[in-house]
């Protein structure tokens, strides 16, 4: 069976500028992998790759054996909150069934039952139920969140990209939403674009560390070492529930 | 008062203001929320080369702009999501060669152009029938796409690389929702004109944004709002004898304002919801 994602040798430039040199990176099924680097390492591109927003300079990307184009209906997305407008007119359960909307023949602004319960039970999976007819312009930044991750879980995704989730939330939120993506992890692979350290050690079982070349690549704890010279600056690490620095500055 | 109601011209400015209404609460919601207000200045401002062109090749210059609304609409799309010139700057090339164009047609073809006034600041009690008919075939189309490609057009008005993502076209989305703009300035040039359309898209709109929840409530909000303020505009035209266009548009800043402040004085008592998990 083909591996869920597997880049090939990919290098990526905008405007000649190169952003990603001779990346290898495989997802396989079941796993739940971080991809943690600077801003401007490639962290985004990658996700776009993935997705086929964007096509690599070299090299080739392939989505369950395929072109990530052709295997869009199977891969859910979960964007930065900042990316959209927040004042938009709609409520929880109208985001959630966009989800549902394929480059397909929806026509008119009504949904069926059958969509509609699927939106409700998208949002149930991830504790939103309740806040289905809220506007989302009424909802804090971890509802919003999960309400998101709803629209990407509506479709049934076999892989799930998240581009910096966590990023706006409070500890407690954060820790409720890894949570959900651990219970998530038995059903489909899951990619998550983060700066955030410490929730790597504790959640993912992969670490992808990516600073236009892919630094290191596999199981978390060994790649613990290699975050410095990913983000070239030393790194303190903090893990939950270990009060104390857990790596020591090195040069 | 009811006398008036009794003259065609007066009859005709009432279906134009319904017909207006239409146009500009379902296009005017999707100019709000997606933020495209100055874009759509840019189309509104465009459409007065091809009045010029009408009154050149001796069409009815209304009819004259549909098609080159419609395409100076597609080539500011065009040229902001494809080059890498800016989305203002092609707003701006755009607005002053239509309007440079529109002055040189009107030159070209004896200058003589008797009620180009009413094409730039808008007269609602000149509307003959046939435009009337031309205004009511626009909303038809402007109607039918609303409702085609409605969820659609909610989601790339939403979430652009979400829409993108679930393979809907998204560029073809997008200019398919400024040909609607392009449509609905046409039905509006006679109500108030060329340089004052941008208010009557956007005003009623944003006013229905917030009493409304979604975009479905928002439009009729917003067409309700238009009716009532485009009514009162002319009735007070009328009775003290003033510019129609120039009245709807100062009543639709008055209501936005007393909007707005009614707004801010309800968000003082207004308890928030506690967050809960």
């Amino acid at each position: 069976m083909a591996d869920v994602v597997e880049l090939k040798n990919v290098s990526f430039s905008y405007d000649s500028i190169p952003v990603l040199k001779n990346v290898d990176f495989v997802v396989k099924k079941g796993d739940l992998v971080g991809v943690i680097g600077p801003n401007g390492g490639g962290k985004t591109t990658l996700l776009k790759l993935i997705l086929g927003l964007l096509h690599p300079t070299k090299g080739k990307v392939l989505v369950f054996g395929n072109s990530p184009k052709s295997e869009r209906e199977k891969i859910g997305y979960v964007p930065q909150i900042s990316n959209f407008e927040r004042d938009f007119p709609i409520d929880v359960l109208g985001v959630v069934l966009l989800g549902k909307i394929e480059g397909g023949s929806a026509i008119g602004w009504s949904y069926s039952k059958q969509e509609k319960d699927e939106a409700l039970k998208a949002l149930e999976t991830v504790g939103m139920k309740r806040y289905a007819n809220r506007e989302i312009s009424k909802l804090s930044g971890g509802q919003i969140q999960r309400v998101l991750l709803a629209r990407a879980l509506i479709g049934k995704p076999s892989l799930l990209l998240l581009d910096e989730p966590v990023s706006n939330l409070d500890p407690e939120a954060q820790k409720s939403f890894y949570e959900l993506l651990d219970e998530l992890k038995q059903k489909m692979a899951i990619l998550i674009v983060t700066h955030d350290l410490t929730a790597v050690t504790q959640y993912m079982d992969k670490l992808a560390c990516l600073n236009g070349n892919l630094y290191y690549h596999g199981k978390t704890q060994e790649g613990i070492k290699h975050l410095e010279k990913t983000y070239q600056c030393p790194i303190e690490l903090i893990a939950h529930g270990v009060p104390h620095r857990i790596l020591k500055r090195h040069k | 008062m009811f006398e008036i109601l009794q003259y065609q011209f007066m009859q005709n400015a009432i279906i134009a203001a319904f017909l207006v209404s239409i146009a500009c609460g379902i296009v005017g919601t999707y100019v709000v929320v997606k933020k495209i207000v100055a874009l759509s200045g840019g189309v509104a401002h465009t459409a007065f080369g091809g009045i010029g062109l009408g009154y050149l090749v001796g069409i009815d210059p209304l009819l004259a702009a549909v098609p080159w609304t419609i395409l100076s609409a597609l080539g500011i799309g065009t040229i902001s999501k494809e080059t890498q010139i800016s989305e203002d700057t092609s707003i701006g090339m755009f607005w002053a060669v239509g309007m440079a164009l529109g002055i040189l047609f009107i030159y070209m073809s004896s200058g003589y152009a008797p009620d180009l006034f009413s094409y730039l600041f808008g007269n609602i009690l000149t509307v003959p029938s046939s435009e009337l008919l031309l205004m009511a075939l626009m909303d038809v189309v402007i109607i039918l796409f609303a409702f085609i490609f409605y969820k659609k057009l909610e989601a790339v008005s939403f979430d652009e690389e979400f829409a993108e993502i679930s393979g809907i076209n998204t560029r073809y989305i997008y200019l398919l929702l400024l040909c609607m703009v392009a449509l609905s300035v046409v039905v509006m040039i006679k109500a108030v004109g060329i340089i004052l359309v941008i208010a009557l898209l956007a005003l009623p709109a944003a006013i229905a944004r917030k009493y409304s929840s979604n975009l479905l409530g928002m439009m009729g909000y917003a067409i309700g709002l238009s009716i009532l303020l485009s009514l009162g505009g002319l009735y007070l035209s009328y009775i003290f004898d003033l510019p129609s266009g120039s009245t709807i548009i100062l009543l639709l800043a008055v209501a936005f304002v007393l909007s707005s402040l009614q707004q801010k004085m309800g968000k003082h008592k207004r308890v928030r919801p506690s967050s809960q998990k």
